[in-house]
């Protein structure tokens, strides 16, 4: 009940103030859109390994909405500590984990906006479409990451105590989204790149999103994604949480 | 005319006043420096592609992009700094003193140019460390004019947008645009591999043209056509700036 009451309230921003939605539309189709252009033709070379490169980019689209929105949630929680709103909830007979969850289920809400205008832009520029059941998980997927990055932005939100700490919930997930097969496949990166590509989990996020857009989706090119998810989930969900729970008034 | 004694003090104050503040810098050697890491391991393979600049790779390419953005990035923090001295007051105070107004707008962008060149030599030193090999001397210190004078010449319209507006929400806009407009140049790759019509928007953006004159002594292609196409694409960033600072210094003038 609580989880709901709090996910609705900090849902209505979209509705009190709709304005503040458009940057998170614009800035990931936008870099989607030039993205496409600028490195394009890299799906001519002959170890691409994906038919053209609008379909193999637009999972990198859609993760990276989900990663800039779901981060950005802790811009939300910040400007709560800032008014003491944070104080009250937490004076309030609830879970500690309702705050958490409510604040990782609204990124998730409000990143399904912005993933799927970067989705409709890019089967628009000729993506090639996926199977439904390729969809679905390839949403799952780029929405569970939405909720993890909100754990993180809750966490830096609840350290600095600041909604201006926007760069710091943000910056680490963009630089883990790029640190991995984001632009090409992994035969194409740098050779120092390679093995960091190996072990970051959002590369292996990435790769779960991108098969049902480039091919199909297996268990093979799905675990390691899942796996990955469920690993971020518990180290920076953990992390948050046992921010909420030291948090002193 | 702007006294030059009255320049040297103010544009000594504006450097001190950036390098003072960790939030400046970060957009002018971090976040460059991001983009440096993304795209020089992300597309190495680009490098492979037919009519790639020959014998070059994707971290050399990506250094001069990445100084072009460096300046950008300076220009829109001489704007921001801009701000913090008009709704300080201090703007104000310094209209009061016999120093002129021109000496007060010319030292802020020379500050701007020294924030330019800090971002330049950072970029120039990181590229010698990690294998880049620039053409000689000479071209060094093309890179290095051709950064101040961009960070200048961008740093000119971002500071008419703060002399104007007096907001700092006016001139923070200019840090997304900043990267906009250097994601629809040839900052990042070959114009004649953009696709279409990307290619088209590069190639009538002026910054492609000082991002050539940047490329060229990474990568090997330093011709005195780059640098005059170089030269001139800056000259109307220049002309823009100046018009727009001077229309904005008399409006503020005007406004008391």
């Amino acid at each position: 009940m609580a989880v709901v009451a709090l996910t609705r309230r900090a849902l209505g921003d979209i509705r009190r103030a709709p304005a503040g939605v458009i940057p998170d539309l614009i800035a990931p189709t936008f870099l989607f859109v030039a993205i496409v252009g600028m490195f394009g033709r890299l799906a001519e070379l002959s170890n691409f390994g994906a038919e053209d490169y609008v379909s193999f980019l637009l999972p990198l689209g859609m993760v990276q909405a989900a990663g800039l929105v779901g981060s950005g949630a802790g811009v939300n929680v910040g400007r709560d500590v800032e008014t003491s709103f944070f104080d009250r909830v937490y004076l309030l007979p609830i879970g500690r984990g309702a705050v958490l969850l409510s604040t990782a289920v609204s990124a998730a809400a409000r990143a399904l906006l912005s993933v799927l205008v970067v989705l409709v832009v890019g089967l628009a520029m000729g993506s090639r479409v996926p199977s439904i059941g390729g969809l679905l998980l390839a949403l799952a997927l780029t929405l569970g990451f939405a909720a993890v990055a909100a754990c993180w932005g809750v966490a830096v939100a609840l350290g600095t105590r600041s909604s201006s700490a926007a760069p710091m919930m943000q910056a680490p997930i963009i630089l883990l989204l790029i640190l991995g097969p984001a632009f090409a496949p992994r035969e194409l990166l740098a050779g120092w790149l390679q093995p960091v590509a190996t072990v970051n989990p959002v590369g292996h996020i990435l790769e779960a999103v991108r098969a049902p857009f480039v091919g199909s989706a297996t268990w093979d090119t799905t675990w390691p994604g899942l796996l990955s998810l469920a690993i971020l989930a518990v180290l920076l969900g953990g992390l948050a949480q046992l921010r909420v729970r030291r948090w002193s008034l | 005319m702007a006294n030059l004694g009255q320049v040297a003090v103010l544009s000594g104050r504006a450097t001190r006043q950036s390098l003072r503040n960790p939030q400046f810098l970060a957009p002018v050697l971090v976040l460059p420096t991001l983009f440096l890491i993304a795209y020089a391991g992300g597309v190495a393979g680009g490098a492979n592609l037919p009519g790639f600049p020959a014998g070059a790779g994707m971290f050399e390419f990506q250094l001069g992009g990445d100084m072009l953005l460096s300046a950008m990035m300076a220009g829109v923090i001489g704007g921001v700094t801009q701000v913090v001295d008009i709704q300080s007051k201090f703007f104000d105070r310094l209209l009061l003193t016999p120093t002129s107004a021109s000496a007060v707008v010319f030292g802020r962008l020379v500050g701007i140019g020294m924030l330019g060149l800090l971002g330049g030599v950072f970029f120039t030193v990181i590229g010698l460390v990690f294998g880049g090999r620039p053409a000689g001397v000479g071209g060094v210190l093309m890179m290095l004019l051709l950064q101040v004078l961009t960070a200048m010449g961008f740093g000119a319209v971002t500071v008419a947008i703060a002399l104007r507006t007096g907001e700092g929400n006016a001139v923070q806009i200019f840090l997304p645009l900043g990267i906009v407009l250097t994601m629809f140049s040839s900052a990042f790759f070959p114009r004649h591999l953009l696709l279409s019509p990307l290619d088209t928007v590069a190639a009538y953006n002026p910054l492609s043209y000082i991002a050539d004159g940047l490329h060229a002594p990474w990568i090997g292609g330093l011709t005195a056509t780059v640098a005059w196409r170089a030269v001139l694409a800056l000259a109307v960033i220049w002309l823009v700036g100046g018009l727009l600072c001077a229309r904005a210094l008399k409006h503020r003038a005007e406004a008391g």
